[in-house]
């Protein structure tokens, strides 16, 4: 996890932005504010926090998928494809988008469950998807070719050959998945791919997730708020609070020495075996991201909070290499810093 | 022993299809259990195994085919629903889809206040409704008048909550409270039934497919799979020295929040649902890793360690 690893995406001070018009107001809702993440080649990175806190946003804007109310207010996403220079894929146009779709980056949307059309075979939504990547290949060749992933897989072969209702939830969300690995894209982006799923399955898909990345040495980008699934997917981990990134470490670390108040909360927070001490959940509820508290937005719901929190947002501090945090416990920091 | 709710033999048999192909599906099938006065009682299982079902039954929702449920002792019966009389509350899944969109939230307290004539006066309904209110740490200044849509999923769960508790019941029947609600806000709800069952005196039947959470709030725990109840103790035991190999698998599916247990070892998952509701003999034979011809065949019966229940051919020998 050092700096010569080569980043596979990369973003520069990010602000994505729901501008609203309701009864002649502006509403602006920030979503994503002032996010610098690096996402190396071949890992998991995970990223956790609250529902409302923009996780579902990040995601958009790293799949270059921006389109309004979701405005770009500043701040540019780097991919580097095939190892080559990095493109700055906010002026790519829609074209270029489409052809780095599926191919270069894929997406596994929430409740994947939708993603299939229900009046379609699997294999003909597999066709709708991918035929336009594959160029000049007939119906039969792009069949064998979900065949084989579908088999690779531990998937039931005939399952190309069904509607998506015939098929349960867990089944549902792995063919998605499998659909969103087909063309071996360079980095996978899952939004939440195993809430709903009930916990036999939910390792299930843990463990196709793993075995696909394990396949293809790609990078995927997984965003749940269950912390359980983070510890066993992750190599990565970067908490979000308010559409900002408060801390970012490796699991180990977030796990054993969380720095920042609130990752402190979750860790926790969480229920463990064999230990029935009562456990506090964070106290109050998460800020609007409409109106947000000045300073640091953790800083009402915060134990430690400081004069300074209500008045400045810190920057990144690194207490350790790999390990970075945005808390004025750990110093003013640097570069970041927004209001 | 006191028995708050004891449920005889419940069955419950559900028939699909038209004359000529009929399957009939046991969703609950000669289910047993008791819950004791201020107890937390877990009913865990994957999505399909008939946790729901028993809760409707337990409820007057359904109609069960065989069986009996008992209420302090008296029973239940299709014209007298004890439950009606002792007021059992419940509190479902999806906080968004327990109140409709249209109504205030209050006018749900001062229908509760009204169907048990729990006051004589509107000002005694408030008091009422606002003493429940801060149970759950809110309060009827901030939720009067004001519709679902205007609350959060974790607060619309606690005003949920205090719904229930305006009866001042003995009995809380909660259907997955918590998988609507983030990770973050899950523990400020079962703090809460913590609290209920100590300084309330309240029973709880926790209906849920978390076991990290089963494990920290309740005090018994049965597990289920399509329909049978394989597994019944408590927390301690089931939980941490599973003994059924479906409880096993459970057991070892929940991803546990430290990085150093990673999962290593792959499973099969299930194959169609109502595939192993038909099966003959246990209907765990299809994926159990120890699994015998006499498990094909013939259904387990149950057998006793101490406290604890376990339905598996394993231990028939013993």
């Amino acid at each position: 996890m050092t700096g010569e690893r080569q980043t596979v995406l990369r973003t520069d001070q990010l602000k994505a932005f729901y501008v609203l018009e309701m009864y002649g107001t502006q509403k602006v809702v920030k979503a994503v504010n002032d996010v610098d993440m690096k996402i190396y080649e071949n890992e998991i990175y995970g990223i956790a926090g609250e529902s409302g806190c923009g996780k579902t946003t990040l995601l958009k804007a790293l799949y270059n998928d921006i389109v309004p109310p979701l405005r770009l207010m500043g701040g540019k996403v780097y991919y580097r494809i095939n190892g080559k220079e990095e493109v700055d894929a906010t002026t790519l146009s829609p074209e270029e988008k489409r052809k780095l779709r599926l191919v270069y980056i894929s997406y596994i949307p929430q409740g994947s469950m939708s993603v299939l059309n229900p009046v379609l075979k699997i294999k003909e939504t597999y066709e709708d998807f991918i035929a336009s990547h594959l160029g000049e290949q007939s119906r039969e060749e792009i069949f064998e070719l979900a065949r084989e992933k579908i088999l690779e897989l531990g998937l039931p072969k005939n399952i190309l050959d069904v509607y998506p209702h015939q098929l349960s939830g867990g089944m549902r969300q792995r063919v998605t998945i499998a659909l969103a690995s087909l063309l071996k894209p360079r980095i996978m982006i899952g939004d939440e791919p195993t809430t709903a799923l009930d916990v036999v399955v939910q390792r299930g898909v843990i463990q196709m997730l793993k075995t696909i990345q394990e396949n293809l040495k790609n990078t995927m980008i997984l965003v749940t708020h269950d912390m359980g699934v983070h510890a066993n997917i992750a190599d990565r981990i970067g908490i979000m609070y308010a559409g900002k990134i408060v801390e970012e470490a490796t699991t180990g670390q977030i796990f054993d020495q969380p720095l920042h108040p609130y990752t402190r909360f979750l860790i926790n927070s969480l229920p463990k075996f064999g230990d029935k001490h009562m456990r506090e959940s964070v106290p109050g509820s998460p800020p609007s991201l409409i109106d947000l508290p000045a300073g640091c937005p953790f800083h009402p719901r915060c134990p430690q909070v400081m004069e300074i929190c209500r008045q400045q947002m810190p920057g990144f501090s690194y207490p350790d290499e790999n390990h970075t945090v945005a808390c004025w416990l750990f110093g003013e920091g640097k570069h970041g810093q927004a209001a | 022993m006191d028995k708050l709710l004891e449920v005889n033999e419940l069955t419950k048999r559900y028939s699909q299809g038209g004359l000529l192909a009929r399957v009939i599906c046991t969703a609950v099938d000669h289910v047993s259990f008791y819950i004791k006065p201020a107890e937390i009682f877990t009913l865990a299982g994957e999505s399909g195994c008939g946790k729901t079902t028993t809760a409707n039954l337990i409820l007057g929702f359904e109609e069960a085919t065989s069986g009996a449920i008992f209420h302090n002792g008296n029973p239940q019966t299709r014209k007298e629903k004890v439950w009606i009389a002792e007021g059992v509350q419940a509190i479902f899944q999806d906080p968004f889809c327990t109140f409709n969109p249209l109504r205030t939230v209050d006018s749900y307290f001062y229908e509760t206040v009204r169907n048990f004539r729990l006051a004589r006066s509107k000002q005694e309904a408030i008091d009422r409704i606002d003493q429940k209110l801060h149970l759950v740490g809110m309060t009827y200044q901030e939720f009067a008048g004001k519709y679902p849509n205007e609350f959060s999923g974790g607060q619309l769960q606690r005003i949920s909550i205090a719904r229930a508790l305006v009866s001042d019941p003995k009995l809380i029947i909660a259907d997955e409270p918590v998988s609507m609600v983030d990770a973050s806000l899950r523990m400020s709800i079962v703090n809460l039934f913590k609290q209920f069952r100590e300084k309330l005196g309240v029973s709880i039947l926790y209906i849920t497919h978390d076991l990290a959470t089963a494990y920290y709030v309740s005090d018994r725990i049965a597990i289920m799979f399509r329909g049978n109840i394989v597994e019944m103790g408590t927390v301690e035991e089931v939980l941490m020295n599973p003994r059924h190999p479906y409880s096993k698998l459970l057991r070892d599916s929940i991803p546990e929040a430290d990085p150093k247990k990673r999962k290593t070892t792959a499973i099969t998952l299930s194959e169609l649902e109502l595939e192993e509701y038909l099966r003959q003999g246990c209907k765990f034979a299809g994926r159990c890793p120890e699994v015998t011809e006499n498990c094909k065949g013939v259904a387990p019966t149950d057998i006793y360690f101490g406290d604890v229940m376990v339905k598996c051919h394993k231990y028939s020998g013993s």
